[in-house]
């Protein structure tokens, strides 16, 4: 018995180690590994299988979604893709990261030709250049435009109840602060909380320079040729020092709350769940993606922004963010035929804007429908859309199988709840197409190599955790930190003696100028 | 000629050998998955260390260890290099060691204390409550620790305000970062970490106990001549294998309490590696940085284990 028992035992612990092959047939469809870009929000088996299921009948194709679970997606994503299971699909905020000398993505330049209806999105988006590389190679299906992503919002039933009209809605700086003080002090009255939050930003000072910096430099929160033909850093402005001074001024009188710069996006939800924020100057899509969740917790909140933007001394106050590197990346080892099948549930997905739009949120007809009742016709052609009463007995689903190619797409959709009021984040997402409301960046079109930045200018990681740390302590307003032209000065000079910030100016400059052909 | 004392006492030894397979062969085989496991998960595996020496494309596998381009030192060059080195391992040295002296101790003190509790009842009530923290993971306490020491409401701060006190923004200043480390620490670990000195104490012989009584002794003389020179070897043996872990200054608080105002403070190897090495897939780098912290910790568990032995305690080997 025992001798049978300890056979068992070491058999068993023998085939836990080892992984056992699973062999294929001839007649089973073409499998895709995808690790989508948003992380799981909740969906079921059921929903996932629904899903998967519908890509199946339409395409042929079975594709796996290989969700993370939103702690460390960077970290679990980078282990997959070096582990034993093929990712075929990902995605990423640069593409020159895996490729260059980690060397793990398929070109698709002759690939492109098969996915005309997707890539037709992004004809007015710049299209392929921010995943084409000096040879013409293409490493990626490109994800961030050009685009405004730091709109300030406000709580419009928190004016009414001091007392604004429409056309006294602040659309300066000057009118934003006069609202965030008076908010502040009317804390208890008339409706607003007693807690009340004026203004949240994220933990990030980048936060607060892509919403405000505009009006207070030549260039806003981006990088700028100097005299001299050096491209420096939006830091070393005239003007970023009076920029910290203002920030630091709201945050001393309570307009930022003091934790600020410890909340991640979590609290910084929370808080917008809570009803207590009066303006936000925090955008993530995790935050505005539970927007409904938000209204129901907070009913009667309504939002504003100034979609012309805001300004300060006739400056447009935001900046654009620049497109980035970000793509949808492929394996380099994934077979010529998986990336075919793979292409074709794209086209499925985008040649229907039905088709996405249930990919996000699901199938159309069970959980959502074109809003004919109030829109009549103009409901399909504008793809306005209500969510249907069914979809609270469907399973759980959102976004699993929702590939995103960016803005393009995502601009593309109206949504309103059971009131009549615009989903958040369809109207945050809307807004983000309004480059007109925003500073350009100074070197758009431009994609600097950030892993050959790394590698030429040694110091490089240091000067960018040094500018993190110590505009931070500035706005703080640490001891040895306090925020005179003397301190500030200094700060810089230290950059450039430590942190090797010529070079890193002098490195940008090469890459910019060999992007421009100069 | 016969053989040498020694030589017979060598094949004494293959006989008794080959006589144990014979006798235990069963679980010999039983043996042998674990022993696969080790060779295979923790042994094989430390020929990873090669690419700390390598510009190591983690895309390329196992082959790519052997095929990457050779660049020697340069990893650890790039790190000593960098300003923040000398702060990185300052901060995870203090951090740790500030850990050590307050949690080490604290551990034992409350093994005696629970010990001494005559009621099993309410003994096993405090040992319960004691222990549960150890199993919140880093998430949730640093969720808890963040709204307890929030300025806008926090329960620390609300009685600070209370008292008369300006609220103290604990998680932004480095003046306290550290402080509010260690006391996370200690909340979560001092229950699990006393049961292995509470099960020591159980071994003692209670007659000992009752022999002091009679001679006199009060409860701090039973304490400081019976219990602590009872488990006195498994507090050695502890101390040498959390002096091996000087280096680990706890990744996963740091990380989730941490921000850019207290870099200063509460930066440490595993966040630095974490942020240049494994976000960036760096892995080289972070490998690099690895291999440095393993070698201080293995002169550390040699020294300590050496110093405990001529201080006349067990040691580890």
């Amino acid at each position: 018995m025992k001798k049978l028992f300890s056979l068992v035992m070491a058999l068993a612990m023998l085939a836990t180690m080892l992984a056992l092959p699973v062999w294929a047939s001839a007649d089973d469809p073409i499998v895709v590994n995808v690790i989508p870009e948003s992380s799981a929000t909740g969906t079921s088996a059921e929903g996932y299988k629904m899903m998967q299921d519908w890509i199946l009948e339409n395409t042929g194709v079975l594709v796996n979604a290989i969700v993370l679970d939103g702690t460390d997606d960077t970290n679990q994503k980078n282990a997959l893709l070096n582990g034993n299971t093929r990712i075929d699909v990902w995605w990423g905020s640069n593409w020159m990261l895996y490729g260059g000398d980690n060397d793990m993505l398929k070109n698709m330049k002759d690939f492109i030709d098969e996915i005309p209806y997707t890539m037709g999105y992004w004809e007015n988006y710049g299209g392929l250049m921010s995943v084409t590389d000096k040879n013409g190679d293409v490493w990626g299906l490109p994800r961030h435009c050009n685009r405004v992503f730091y709109h300030t919002f406000i709580r419009e039933d928190f004016m009414q109840a001091l007392g604004y009209t429409e056309d006294q809605y602040p659309r300066t700086m000057e009118q934003l602060e006069e609202y965030l003080y008076k908010v502040k002090d009317a804390a208890g009255t008339n409706g607003i909380p007693a807690d009340v939050i004026p203004l949240i930003t994220r933990n990030r000072m980048d936060d607060m320079e892509y919403h405000f910096l505009g009006g207070y430099t030549a260039y806003g929160r981006s990088n700028w040729q100097d005299e001299d033909g050096l491209i420096k850093p939006y830091y070393l402005q005239d003007g970023y020092l009076e920029f910290l001074q203002q920030m630091k001024k709201w945050r001393d009188d309570g307009i930022i709350l003091q934790d600020n710069v410890t909340w991640n996006v979590n609290t910084v939800r929370e808080m917008l769940a809570s009803g207590r924020v009066a303006a936000s100057s925090a955008y993530s899509t995790d935050l505005c993606n539970q927007y409904i969740n938000l209204r129901a917790n907070v009913p009667g909140a309504k939002w504003w922004t100034p979609v012309e933007g805001m300004t300060r001394n006739g400056e447009l106050m935001e900046s654009q963010i620049k497109g980035e590197p970000a793509a949808m990346m492929f394996n380099k080892k994934t077979p010529d035929e998986v990336v075919h099948a793979y292409l074709k549930v794209l086209e499925f997905l985008f040649s229907d804007w039905a088709n996405n739009y249930s990919a996000q949120v699901g199938l159309k007809g069970l959980y959502w429908d074109y809003d004919t009742e109030t829109y009549g016709e103009e409901a399909e052609k504008l793809h306005i859309v209500k969510t249907l009463d069914s979809a609270a007995e469907q399973p759980k689903y959102s976004k699993d199988f929702w590939f995103s190619i960016g803005l393009p797409t995502e601009a593309d959709c109206v949504m309103y709840d059971a009131d009549g009021v615009q989903n958040m984040q369809n109207e945050w997402i809307r807004h983000q197409g309004d480059i007109f409301s925003a500073k350009g960046a100074f070197d758009i079109g431009v994609y600097y190599n950030t892993v050959e930045l790394y590698d030429r200018v040694m110091m490089a990681s240091d000067l960018e955790t040094a500018i993190k740390e110590e505009t931070i302590k500035f706005f703080m307003g640490e001891p040895g930190y306090e925020l005179t032209e003397e301190n500030w000065n200094a700060f810089i000079q230290r950059l450039y003696d430590e942190f090797e910030l010529q070079e890193y100016c002098e490195e940008m400059t090469r890459q910019y100028n060999e992007a421009k052909g100069l | 000629m016969g053989r040498s004392k020694q030589k017979q006492a060598v094949i004494n030894q293959k006989l008794t050998w080959k006589k144990s397979f014979k006798k235990y062969t069963w679980l010999y085989i039983l043996l042998i998955p674990g022993v696969l496991w080790y060779i295979l998960f923790k042994y094989l595996p430390m020929m990873g260390i090669v690419i700390a020496f390598e510009k190591y494309g983690p895309f390329t596998g196992v082959k790519g260890m052997f095929t990457a381009k050779w660049v020697g030192w340069y990893w650890f060059r790039k790190f000593f290099k960098s300003i923040y080195a000398e702060r990185l391992i300052r901060n995870s040295l203090v951090i740790s060691l500030k850990k050590l002296i307050v949690c080490f101790p604290s551990a034992i003190i409350l093994a005696i204390l629970l010990n001494a509790i005559p009621g099993t009842r309410y003994k096993k009530t405090i040992q319960t409550v004691s222990y549960l923290p150890h199993f919140l993971s880093a998430v949730v306490v640093a969720s808890i620790v963040r709204t307890i020491t929030s300025t806008d409401g926090g329960l620390i701060n609300l009685v600070i305000k209370a008292l008369g006190g300006e609220p103290v923004f604990f998680l932004g200043s480095n003046k306290y970062f550290q402080g509010v480390l260690v006391v996370t620490e200690l909340w979560k670990t001092i229950g699990w970490n006393s049961i292995i000195y509470l099960a020591a104490m159980t071994g003692i012989d209670p007659a000992l106990y009752e022999a002091a009584t009679v001679d006199g002794a009060n409860w701090h003389h039973k304490i400081w001549h019976i219990t602590l020179p009872a488990i006195a070897p498994i507090i050695s043996l502890m101390l040498i294998l959390r002096c091996g872990e000087l280096m680990n200054a706890g990744f996963e608080m740091t990380f989730n309490l941490y921000s850019a105002a207290v870099y200063e403070t509460g930066d440490i190897i595993d966040t630095y590696v974490y942020r240049e090495g494994l976000t960036n897939m760096n892995y080289s780098s972070a490998t690099a940085v690895n291999v440095f912290k393993s070698v201080v910790s293995l002169v550390l568990v040699l020294g300590s284990n050496f110093f405990a032995k001529r201080m006349g305690q067990e040691g580890i080997w």
